[in-house]
């Protein structure tokens, strides 16, 4: 079977996988105004241990990620007109109807999406538990968010939010939650069925905690795995520690979105005094020392260490965690280039041996964290400035592009700001033994140097003071590296190799205002 | 007084000094739903999880939506949509690896997901192993049949670069697969633009 037949059948599948699924209707949510720290209480039902956290508001979060927009200043510029254009929109009393979510809006949450069955179990809810004061969830003004995911995955769309005496019910593909007054939120999401969505809720509402039959072996079955989680497979409780509202939250571990969570939390730091209510366990003291205590026994626990969450990006790795009952933060982060496996490894392996964290380390840990949010919730974007068909462009703005030919002919353009550096033909570069070639255009030089699979594993700078730069390294798969020297005395490029066959590409005595790097699969044999 | 009477009066407050212009929001229902399969395709085929891919398509247009006075401004929303959750693809699967090796290093265990049956799974599974760039491209091609500049102006690359990476990603489907090369066959990706 040829590669365009099985091509046929893979798209097949995909679209059937993804046929039954229904957009319905997108709902964004209103932003909200900053609001003071909400309590994120981390059970883990194995046991009936728990684990404390403090969430920063909505409205915090909100800032964090939107002062992380990346792109220039007249960028953000539209951007924040843009938002500003939004959030008008959104108050507009015209399209309020259709689009709008109450305030405070679910923590974590831009938008929901509406579908019929959502509506259904939300419908259910209400139906069981009707209506009430501040311990019936469906007071007068309350409002549901329904979930699909988990209940049935093929739910109809429904486009309208429905109004039942009063109380506004709302669906999404992965959470059920309701709301009390301005401050509670429920949220359960697909770890559950209807039925036992239903039995939680009751038991939360007609008895002051959350009893969720066969949470407890969910809890078993992923607790020694200790951190990571799908967003998709947790169950939530949170609320306000200034309101008699129930709050918790249970977490599996895994990965996914819950990672971002644990951030903000430990980037708010850990507030056990505020912990005195709540859905607690018999056995669990209701204090912050106590629920990590608990936690501990119930993750994953390595000679004392218990991992609560880990994570990185191309700059970071983070891993929140505590021993003994203490809050250990670990965040690694090299100079000059971005996080390989091997951090992630050497990350673990600190994070082992970690004292708990000083004041200042988490001082340090939330403004990283807080760098972290933002790259996290803004690297997934195009890059706005990237107005080209280009390859790729730096953090720095600098946009790069490398073009082959059927004959061979490459072209790798730079642009840097009003300098633009442009080269066709490897052919003319190409040194003899292959190594290197590269061209300068006013204050651009453009050093590229074939990539050779395997062998090479670093790069690094060799200063013209006898210094050397940081280590980048690269992997079999990495096309395409980009190393800026900027207005650095460079006299060489340095490989490295493992098997001791490193070499050295020096670099004009005059040196460049900029150097771009750039590793290219081999050119073509003239 | 209820939650909507509540927020209802609230707004009319803002919303008296809020613009008058039709928001861009029903645009933006449209563009969802007309959209919305086929970019939790897109995201499923790069990462192989149709709950990622779901998580992932909904992030896409939250982010789509916050930026909608601007993208519905350009030629091509659909196609930015597609670059946003082909990058996010691709930070999911260097996230996901991360915490994986992670949970390795501490004795947790995590099944794969698996969730398409052969050979699609194959398929898919091989068209992730290739470099990023040639999984977006392939992607692009083999699931939304798009010829080269319409890939091109999704992903801002050069039409050259867009054929060289799905001319590379071909062969190399081909070796993985074990299918030989149709060096002789005109590669559909060469086709003009309908």
């Amino acid at each position: 079977m040829s590669v365009e037949e099985q091509a046929r059948i893979a798209r097949a599948a995909i679209e059937d996988a993804v046929d039954p699924l229904e957009a319905g209707v997108f709902v964004p949510r209103r932003r909200t105004a900053p609001v003071a720290a909400l309590l994120l209480v981390a059970v883990a039902l194995a046991g009936g241990l728990l684990a404390v956290t403090t969430l920063v508001g909505d409205g915090e979060r909100d800032d964090a990620l939107e002062a992380a927009d990346p792109t220039s200043a007249a960028d953000a510029s539209a951007a924040a007109e843009s938002d500003e254009v939004e959030d008008e929109a959104l108050a507009d009393p015209e399209t309020a109807e259709d689009y709008w979510v109450l305030d405070p809006a679910p923590q974590g949450l831009d938008a929901i999406v509406l579908t019929d069955l959502a509506l259904e179990a939300a419908s259910m809810l209400f139906d069981v538990y009707g209506r009430g004061d501040l311990d019936n969830p469906f007071a007068e003004g309350a409002v549901i968010y329904g979930t699909a995911t988990g209940l049935a995955i093929e739910a109809d769309a429904s486009g309208e939010p429905i109004d039942v005496d009063g109380t506004t019910i709302y669906a999404s593909t992965n959470m059920l939650e309701w709301y009390v007054g301005d401050t509670a939120h429920v949220l359960l999401t697909d770890v559950l069925d209807q039925d036992t969505l239903i039995e939680a809720a009751r038991s939360l509402l007609t008895e002051g905690e959350l009893r969720i039959p066969g949470l407890e072996r969910l809890a078993a079955d992923v607790s020694p795995q200790g951190f990571g989680s799908s967003i998709t497979r947790k169950v939530v409780i949170y609320g306000s520690p200034d309101d008699n509202a129930p709050f918790g939250v249970w977490l599996e571990p895994g990965i996914g979105g819950v990672q971002a969570d644990l951030l903000m939390a430990a980037m708010a730091g850990f507030d056990g005094a505020s912990l005195d209510r709540g859905f607690l366990d018999e056995e669990t003291p209701a204090t912050a020392a106590g629920a990590w205590e608990a936690f501990e026994r119930s993750t994953s626990v390595v000679e004392g260490v218990g991992v609560v969450g880990i994570t990185t990006n191309d700059e970071f790795v983070v891993i929140v965690g505590q021993i003994a009952g203490e809050e250990v933060i670990l965040r690694f982060a090299p100079t000059g280039r971005s996080v390989t496996d091997g951090d992630i490894d050497r990350a673990i392996e600190l994070f082992a041996t970690a004292r708990p964290a000083t004041a200042d380390e988490v001082d340090a840990f939330r403004a990283a964290g807080t760098a972290l949010l933002e790259d996290m919730a803004t690297d997934d974007e195009p890059a706005a400035a990237a107005t080209g068909p280009y390859d790729g462009i730096t953090d720095e703005g600098v946009a790069w592009q490398i073009i082959e030919g059927e004959d061979g002919v490459a072209c790798v353009t730079v642009v840097d700001g009003p300098t633009t550096a442009e080269v066709c033909d490897f052919r003319d570069v190409v040194a003899e033994d292959g190594t290197t070639w590269q061209v300068s255009e006013g204050q651009v030089t453009v050093l590229v140097l074939p990539y050779r699979g395997e062998r090479e594993r670093g790069v690094r700078a060799l200063h013209t003071d006898g210094t050397t730069g940081a280590v980048i390294p690269y992997e079999r798969g990495d096309e395409l590296l980009w190393y800026s020297v900027q207005r650095e005395p460079v006299a060489a490029i340095e490989f490295l190799d493992p098997d001791d066959q490193s070499f050295q590409v020096a670099v004009p005595a005059t040196g460049p205002a900029d150097l771009w790097v750039l590793l290219a699969e081999p050119a073509p044999s003239p | 007084m209820n939650v909507s009477e509540r927020d209802h009066s609230a707004e009319a407050e803002v919303g008296r000094a809020a613009l008058v212009g039709e928001p861009p929001v029903a645009d933006f229902d449209r563009f969802y739903r007309e959209q919305y399969r086929a970019v939790v395709g897109l995201a499923y085929a790069l990462t192989g999880s149709r709950t990622a891919a779901e998580e992932l398509a909904q992030d896409a247009f939250t982010t789509t939506f916050r930026k909608w006075s601007t993208v519905s401004g350009y030629d091509n929303p659909e196609g930015w949509v597609r670059q946003v959750v082909a990058n996010a693809s691709r930070s999911w699967g260097r996230r996901k690896g991360a915490e994986l090796r992670a949970l390795t290093k501490f004795g947790g265990r995590r099944e794969p997901l698996v969730e398409l049956a052969e050979p699609a799974n194959d398929f898919w599974a091989a068209v992730r192993s290739l470099p990023t760039r040639q999984a977006q491209v392939v992607a692009l091609h083999y699931l939304e049949d798009r010829p080269v500049d319409e890939i091109a102006a999704i992903l801002d690359l050069g039409p050259g670069t867009v054929k060289k990476h799905l001319h590379r990603g071909r062969a190399a489907l081909a070796r993985t697969l074990d299918e030989p090369i149709e060096t002789d066959s005109v590669d559909p990706a060469e086709r003009s633009k309908p």
